[in-house]
């Protein structure tokens, strides 16, 4: 086990190593970082000039380098924009993000677990095929827009919500219920699917056959191998989340990281750009690597 | 072996069948099946693979799949009706008054929870009480099926006993609640021959000791004529022979019987002598079928096979088949290791 | 499929037989619903130059903010009303459906190019290669797309090249996966035994014997692909960093309308409709093909 959890994180390290040279080189390779800084109708020597200010005529290496001692020391470079610590930006902001992503993440699993384990039920009956639409209704639902459509029933119309801010429970109801519809079709579908493959399982037969009572069943023995896949991909979602943060930040007006991010790129104000960028790949990495873990837990066959 | 039964038996079926509907047509898995067992006996259902006898033992315990429908003209357990019963009341009496013991050893334990978890986990749902007297219940029983250090094993998942270990463990788990009735399914199939033997006698210790009543589902001859005192002869969803042990393998008289005896090489043989095969392969049973379900296999078929019910004939002492021929001519070609006809 | 050796044997790798294709996907309700539905707006786009009543960027500033027809002041000649510079929205839903078929296709390929390659040449080769590509993938899962998209458009400044660049470089992840995992499958094979046997170099196996048996699955994912990059599309340009304005894309209408939610909520609430209907029309109908040409690995 403890050679498992060894090389899972060498091979995460190695991941986190690569993401932030490709998050930190992908900026300044693009494009001329420093004629966008510079802004429209630089010379050339204004341009040379903002180049040199950050750093951005160094060979990248250099630059990678410099970047790495700071992140290290803590610190993680200044807003362009702002003048602020980049790593107390996000600080501040982070709360708001991971709040959203949470409550998200466990209205999705409330809902799609449950579903998912009552279709597996009743393969094919009308309840199942309800619940597959629902799936595809929720894969298909553009989230920018169903946001919008929330904001306009229920905060304008109904008036029940506020429709902006970050601030109360109030007004990340709205929000999670946008994030919470886009994650539940995946989650809810693989729990079908493995319900019903373990549903027909020898052992879940032979627990009938020991005339186990039949909730038992459903729940102590068979969701929990079904399960398995499912903390993977709960995981996986969360840091899509993570990523994803800037979309519903923008459209209800959150103030976390993802609405950060979008302001510092309008603000071309690269050091938070990257910044964010990393976090959340590095985040992601992260999680994927806890879900193994988790996963090798619950399962007696990898964790012995 | 064939001792007369006392009293009533344990388990009685009468007309039992069981159809499925299928995208294509209804399938007859089991058409029409008598049986009985009593206290202290054994009951082998033989055949091939696809003859219905896992589905048969599944429909004594109404334990089938969802498109299953089961008829029967009677059906009781211990005297006590099982046709009206609905769900709940056969989930009672599942684990509780009749045990199954799976077929494959390495998938029919739950992977995630301990030995000692699962097996308490049957006698609390039926008999309440406490973990610490289901532990005790379960120790015993572990040691009783000739597992050593049982407290030790309780404590182990599935993945980490062998083959034969695990389906002791399958025979215990039937065994927690005293049953009337156990029901066991290929349960030599999976392993070793050497383990083979060593379960057979422990199945005979068993049944002895606690005078159960053993339908035992094979399609290996051996294992009847070991522990068999009854059998079953199946084809296509049907009983094709039945009779006690010891007669049967004196005298097979319906040609599939007389098949599966001929595939066994026996000792003495000549060297030259082909091993017996019966040609083809089994036809599904869908659609409604009259007449005999061997019959386009049968070396000894005539157009009159095809018709109608064909009805067993007694031969005394509980020996039955089902056949056209009579005695004699069933009896008439000695049982020699026969050619296999080019294909 | 394609062998080697003429003798190879028939039956080792069946793909589904046309016949039993068709067959089963003639009773197929979201299969054939979908496909209808998608067919149509493949149409409207193709013939968008000559169905499209006005011209995308076509402005009436007379016509701003008409109503559409079911609504009280509106007519015929404008069904879905005008937007604030008195672009027919009809039109410019017409030709939006247009731009983002087409990125959304051409990515897909992209993407279907890029990660067909890493999950053939990992998934044959094992060892150190897939070591490698197995790093790619794990590295690639873990941008976030969106993100990136944004960072490096606003760098470049957006174009419609740039967007379909970006979005088949950062979409290519599932389809490594899954070609990884099945040609690791079918390395074992016997046909690609044989044909290793016979001498055929590393690239003929992958190419001609392998790649042709991933045809169908790919082909369903790039359907289903293509339903989730109109959906980043349209956020994209929503956010103002997809399609360049004013080229009419259904997310950028949408952020048009956004403005006016209060006033004329039906600026936004058609476009976004539209990409609903059409989105769950492209998954049925690649959830359909799934179904047709492999049942089995559907749950």
């Amino acid at each position: 086990m403890r050679r498992f959890i060894l090389r899972r994180l060498l091979v995460s390290l190695l991941v986190i190593l690569t993401v932030s040279v490709v998050g930190f080189s992908l900026l300044r390779l693009s494009g001329n970082l420093a004629a966008v800084l510079a802004g429209e109708g630089a010379t050339p020597a204004d341009i040379a000039k903002v180049a040199h200010e950050y750093g951005l005529d160094q060979p990248l290496y250099l630059q990678y380098v410099d970047w790495v001692l700071g992140l290290l020391r803590g610190d993680l470079g200044k807003s362009l924009f702002s003048g602020d610590s980049v790593a107390h930006l996000i600080a501040t902001r982070i709360g708001v993000t991971l709040t959203l992503a949470t409550f998200s993440l466990v209205l999705g699993l409330v809902i799609a677990i449950p579903l998912g384990v009552v279709a597996a039920t009743r393969p094919n009956s009308w309840l199942d095929r309800g619940a597959l639409m629902l799936a595809v209704f929720g894969q298909a639902i553009p989230g920018f827009w169903f946001g919008l459509i929330l904001i306009y029933v229920f905060g304008i119309m109904l008036k029940w919500l506020p429709i902006s801010g970050a601030d109360n429970w109030r007004e990340f109801v709205l929000p999670t219920i946008a994030l919470g519809v886009s994650i539940m079709p995946s989650i809810m579908r693989l729990t079908r699917a493995g319900m019903i493959e373990v549903l027909s399982s020898d052992y879940i037969r032979a627990a009938r056959a020991a005339g186990l009572a039949p909730l038992s069943i459903l729940f102590k023995h068979a969701l929990r191998n079904a399960i398995l896949p499912v903390v993977s991909v709960a995981a996986v979602q969360f840091g899509l989340l993570l990523g994803g943060s800037v979309i519903i930040e923008s459209v209800f007006a959150m103030n976390g990281i993802g609405l950060l991010a979008y302001q510092a790129i309008g603000n071309a104000d690269f050091p938070v750009v990257q910044a964010i960028l990393i976090f959340v790949s590095v985040g992601y990495v992260v999680l994927t690597f806890l879900a193994e873990l988790i996963n090798a837990r619950l399962d007696p066959r990898i964790r012995l | 072996m064939s001792a007369p039964w006392q009293g009533p038996p344990v388990l009685e079926a009468e007309g039992l069948s069981v159809t499925l509907d299928v995208p294509a047509g209804r399938l007859h898995a089991v058409s029409d099946i008598d049986l009985a067992v009593h206290a202290g006996e054994t009951l082998c259902l033989v055949g091939e693979s696809g003859c219905g006898k896992s589905m048969t033992a599944l429909a004594l315990m109404k334990l089938l799949p969802r498109r299953g429908k089961l008829a029967a003209r009677r059906l009781t357990l211990e005297g006590r009706d099982l046709l009206p019963l609905g769900e709940r009341a056969m989930n009672a009496l599942r684990g509780e008054r009749i045990g199954l013991i799976s077929q494959d050893p390495m998938t029919a334990l739950n992977p995630v929870y301990t030995i000692g978890n699962q097996l308490e986990e049957i006698h609390r749902r039926h008999r309440g009480g406490s973990r610490a007297a289901a532990r005790e219940r379960a120790e015993y029983l572990l040691s009783r099926v000739g597992i050593a250090s049982p407290g030790m094993r309780l404590g182990q998942y599935p993945h980490q006993l062998s083959g034969g270990l695990r389906q002791r463990m399958l025979i215990a788990a039937a065994l927690m609640c005293g049953p009337a009735l156990l029901i066991a399914d290929e349960p030599t199939t999976a392993l070793d021959v050497t383990v083979q033997a060593e379960i057979l006698r422990l199945f005979a210790d068993l049944q002895r000791e606690f005078r159960l009543a053993l339908v035992l589902i094979t399609h290996d001859l051996g294992v009847v004529a070991r522990i068999g005192h009854q059998v079953a002869v199946m084809y296509g969803g049907r009983v094709v022979e039945t009779g006690t042990v010891a007669e049967v393998f004196r005298a097979p008289h319906h040609p599939y019987t007389r098949g599966l005896m001929d595939c066994i090489p026996a000792p003495g043989a000549r060297r030259e002598a082909r091993l017996g095969a019966i040609p083809g392969i089994v036809e599904p049973a869908i659609g409604e079928r009259a007449g005999c379900g061997f019959r386009n296999r049968c070396v000894r078929a005539q157009p009159d096979c095809g018709v109608g019910d064909i009805h067993f004939r007694p031969l005394g002492t509980g020996h039955a088949y089902r056949c056209l021929l009579p005695p004699d001519a069933a009896l008439a070609r000695p049982r020699p290791v026969a050619e296999v006809p080019a294909s | 499929m394609t062998a080697v050796l003429d003798t190879a044997p028939a039956a080792v790798l069946a793909p589904t037989p046309r016949r039993v294709m068709l067959r089963r996907a003639r009773s197929h309700v979201g299969l054939l619903v979908g496909g209808a539905v998608v067919l149509f707006v493949l149409l409207v786009a193709l013939l968008a130059p000559w169905i499209a009543p006005y011209g995308p960027y076509q402005q009436d500033l007379l016509k701003r903010l008409a109503d559409p027809v079911w609504a009280a002041g509106g007519s015929w000649a404008h069904p879905l009303g005008t937007d604030a510079l008195g672009r027919d929205l009809l039109s410019r839903m017409i030709w939006g459906a247009r731009i983002s078929l087409t990125i959304a296709i051409v990515a897909s390929v992209i993407a279907a190019t890029i990660g067909t390659l890493i999950g053939l040449v990992g998934g044959y080769f094992g060892g150190r290669v897939d070591a490698v590509a197995t790093w790619l993938i794990n590295v690639k899962l873990a941008l976030p797309i969106i993100l990136i998209a944004l960072a490096v458009i606003a760098i470049v400044s957006p174009s419609v090249t740039l967007l379909v660049l970006i979005l088949g470089f950062l979409t290519w992840d599932r389809y490594a996966l899954v070609t990884r995992s099945l040609t690791q499958q079918m390395k074992h094979r016997e046909f690609v035994l044989a044909a290793e046997a016979a001498g055929a170099s590393s690239l003929y196996v992958m190419l001609r014997e392998i790649l042709p048996n991933l045809r169908d699955q790919i082909i369903v994912l790039v359907t289903l692909e293509v339903a989730i990059l109109i959906l980043i599309e349209a956020a994209l340009s929503f956010l103002g960093l997809g399609v360049p304005p004013p080229i009419p894309s259904w997310g950028s209408i949408i952020a048009d309308g956004r403005g006016l939610m209060f006033y004329k909520p039906f600026l936004m609430v058609v476009p976004g409709l539209a990409i609903f209907v059409l989105v769950t029309a492209i998954n049925l109908f690649g959830d359909g093909i799934r179904d047709v040409t492999a049942p089995e690995g559907r749950a």
